[in-house]
């Protein structure tokens, strides 16, 4: 069994993930991608009569750019891991918030390691679906400094100005600047 | 150097604590083994033949006395009481036990030092000139560029499990002394006809079993773009760099795939991206980073004289200045290498003992500061002329002034069967074996600079296609063979060492070399290298020496 764990809490899965051309039944629904691409149309009507909210689902392989066009239909995009050393997940969610300037939710599936869930995060996944009885609050607590500043987490965020910065950039005694919430504890004052 | 502030040291010391917390893990049993390999390698850490293996960074090769004083008792209480310094200025341990890896990380960090992507599929060590900021041929310092990289890909979160490990090395002279070409990223520092500092950008350089040398990817990037552009290499490669075949995963071999020109349309796509998202490198960032590598407090008054007696009154400290110190860009000061070279003993090692000895030498003669080169010796950057035979008496006394920089037995080399579970054959004993041959320094100091490096497997650690002999380990039906390569350079212009042809078996290895330099010897023209040699009158000659008419 897994657990899903959306900003930080525990939540229940509220969406319909339907394998191939499974009809969807009302409610929220992701599909994978070549679906997406296929039936457009018709999955855009079918959520526009039921009022539900539209996902997709990547793979491993898939540029984001393919959907540059759609991604603002989209509440939920999952990435699918199938290898959690395949570090290209990290890549597809910063094009995803950076790019494509997606700020829904960004979850990954599959060889998720709670050992990577900090630097998920900083390259702006906020939602994933763990192996049950991991200590979330312990891993994502873990990496509270970073040296580089997180443009996918500024969208993801919606900061008005992108380039802000979420960890120090940790260069000299001018450059200590208050950036947005959590990341505080990577702003403070430098000390040379 | 750079001097770590509270930032830093907490951002070590709580890696530390994450990787005692995962060793206990693994120990206990809820990591496996395969789980476990990636975080103990983004620490440095290991599986070797015999034991693990720590591999410790030394940031751009700078060192400080007291982090050396460290190493040597990380060496001895942890250790066999050495270390062995590697090609990217980095040291290695080769007896750690597991559970004790945690405290030598904390050790380490005690004095600002870690092992952090040292081995792994991530970014490694930022390497760099190791005359940086006393050559005379520098356009501009590179180091507080290194500093700025090191942090930026210190853990960079979208970085840490690329397809292949990779390299990036910096120079800021006209004289390449970093080996830029051979490494997945290279930058030179250049200045614009406006006079703008900036970088020209090499890519998919490297070693490994496919030698490539790094093509020009942007002849000028602003300082201030470095991070953005940098940032924009990495994510193509993250994403369409192979991942199904790990000798085919090197970012050279997506360069080669898709051609220059489209790798570089790529780059620039994202870059636009990139650049909106990383705020650019301000001069006062650079400033800051600059104020850490100001010059050391240099004496005005410096006794010349007495320093040209003694070169004239004793040949061997003659000899060892003529070899083993080079010109400084102060005048009354000269930059001197520590040789980690010795006849017998396997380049690159050096005892716990030596370490504390050298560490005191840097306090007494060069700012307590020591330097670590990529052809595995030390350095002491900064002595004044009158105080260099005394340090050569005392280097001489710890073993550690064999006039051999610049000849052929300064030889590089891997660690090779006797320690890595990757090699075919054994380095070290070949080094060994060429150091018993070629004893007579005069030969060598009238034969010049004749580089030979040795890899114990196709991985290449020893950078043999770019030694002007170039000698690699394979196995053949279970025996130690030794294919033989010339006319590589890693001077200058990298060039790729050509086939001398079939392997030769161990036993034969200094012959041949020695059947080689009989070639050079007799064919030379005045002022010609090795390399130059080879290129102008070809493999033949040699071929025909070493294997005799019939195979030629």
């Amino acid at each position: 069994m897994t657990t899903l764990v959306v900003d930080g809490r525990e939540r229940a899965d509220t969406w319909e993930h339907l394998p191939g051309d499974a009809a969807p039944t009302g409610g929220d629904f992701t599909v994978d991608v070549a679906r997406w691409l296929e039936q457009r149309d018709e999955l855009l009507a079918h959520a526009a009569r039921t009022g539900g909210a539209l996902g997709v689902r990547l793979a491993i392989d898939t540029d984001p750019a393919t959907l540059l066009d759609d991604i603002r239909h989209f509440a939920l995009v999952v990435v699918e891991i199938p290898n959690a050393a395949d570090g290209r997940f990290f890549s597809i969610a910063a094009r995803l918030r950076e790019q494509l300037r997606y700020r829904g939710e960004l979850r990954v599936t599959g060889d998720v390691a709670p050992d990577q869930l900090s630097f998920m995060q900083r390259c702006g996944i906020d939602a994933f679906e763990l192996g049950d009885g991991v200590d979330i609050e312990r891993f994502i607590r873990r990496y509270e400094r970073f040296y580089q500043s997180s443009g996918a987490m500024a969208v993801n965020r919606g900061a008005g100005d992108d380039t802000i910065r979420l960890a120090r950039r940790r260069v000299g005694r001018s450059r200590a600047r208050p950036a947005l919430g959590e990341a505080g504890s990577g702003n403070e004052a430098v000390t040379g | 150097m750079y001097q770590y502030d509270t930032f830093d040291r907490q951002f070590v010391q709580e890696r530390v604590a994450d990787f005692r917390e995962q060793t206990s893990r693994y120990l206990a049993g809820e990591l496996d083994e395969e789980q476990f390999k990636p975080l103990r390698l983004m620490n440095g850490l290991y599986i070797q033949r015999f034991a693990p293996m720590l591999r410790v960074a030394i940031p751009y090769g700078i060192l400080s006395s007291t982090q050396l004083r460290m190493l040597a008792s990380i060496a001895t209480r942890y250790d066999r009481g050495y270390g062995h310094f590697t090609t990217r200025q980095n040291i290695q341990f080769n007896w750690p036990a597991l559970e004790r890896v945690p405290d030598i990380l904390a050790d380490l960090a005690s004095v600002d030092m870690h092992a952090i992507q040292t081995s792994g599929n991530c970014i490694r060590n930022i390497t760099c000139d190791h005359l940086a900021g006393v050559s005379a041929d520098e356009i501009a310092d590179p180091r507080p560029y290194c500093e700025l990289l090191r942090q930026w890909s210190t853990l960079h979160p979208e970085f840490a499990y690329l397809p292949r490990k990779f390299k990036v090395a910096v120079t800021g002279a006209l004289r390449d002394r970093a080996v830029t070409e051979a490494h997945d990223i290279g930058l030179r520092l250049v200045r614009d006809n406006t006079g703008q500092l900036g970088f020209e950008v090499l890519v998919g350089g490297g070693m490994g079993r496919t030698p490539v040398i790094g093509k020009v990817l942007r002849e000028f990037l602003p300082d201030r773009d470095l991070l953005s552009y940098l940032q924009a290499i990495m994510r193509v490669y993250n994403l369409e760099g192979r991942r199904d075949n790990k000798y085919k995963a090197r970012i050279k071999i997506l360069v080669n795939a898709l051609g220059v020109e489209e790798f570089r349309r790529r780059v620039e796509a994202e870059w636009e991206v990139t650049r909106q998202h990383v705020a650019p490198v301000e001069p006062e960032e650079i400033e800051a980073l600059r104020s850490h590598f100001t010059p050391p407090p240099y004496r005005r008054l410096v006794d010349v004289g007495s320093f040209e007696d003694a070169r004239v009154t004793d040949a061997a400290f003659a000899r060892w200045v003529r070899f083993n110190t080079v010109a400084h860009r102060r005048s009354g000061y000269r930059a001197v290498f520590v040789s980690l070279k010795a006849p017998d003993v396997p380049p690159g090692d050096m005892t716990a003992g030596q370490m504390l000895e050298v560490a005191g030498l840097a306090d007494r003669y060069s700012f307590g500061m020591i330097r670590t080169s990529h052809d595995q010796n030390l350095l002491l950057a900064d002595v004044a002329l009158d105080d260099l035979h005394a340090l050569w008496e005392q280097l001489a006394g710890l073993g550690l002034a064999t006039p051999n920089i610049g000849t052929l037995t300064n030889m590089i080399c891997c660690p090779g069967l006797d320690f890595c579970s990757l090699a075919n054959a054994e380095s070290i004993s070949v080094a060994r074996q060429i150091n018993e041959l070629f004893d007579d320094m005069d030969y060598l100091h009238d034969l010049g600079d004749v580089r030979i490096k040795i890899s114990g497997c196709m991985n290449a650690c020893g950078h043999h296609h770019v030694g002007h002999i170039g000698i690699l380990g394979v196995d053949k039906k279970g025996e130690e063979w030794y294919q033989i390569t010339i006319g590589g350079s890693a001077e200058e212009r990298t060039r790729i060492g050509r086939r001398l042809g079939p392997a030769v078996p161990k036993a034969d290895v200094a012959q041949t070399v020695a059947g080689i330099l009989d070639v050079f010897v007799a064919q030379r023209v005045p002022d010609e290298t090795f390399p130059d040699a080879v290129e102008r009158i070809g493999v033949a000659p040699f071929r025909n020496r070493v294997y005799g008419g019939a195979r030629s």
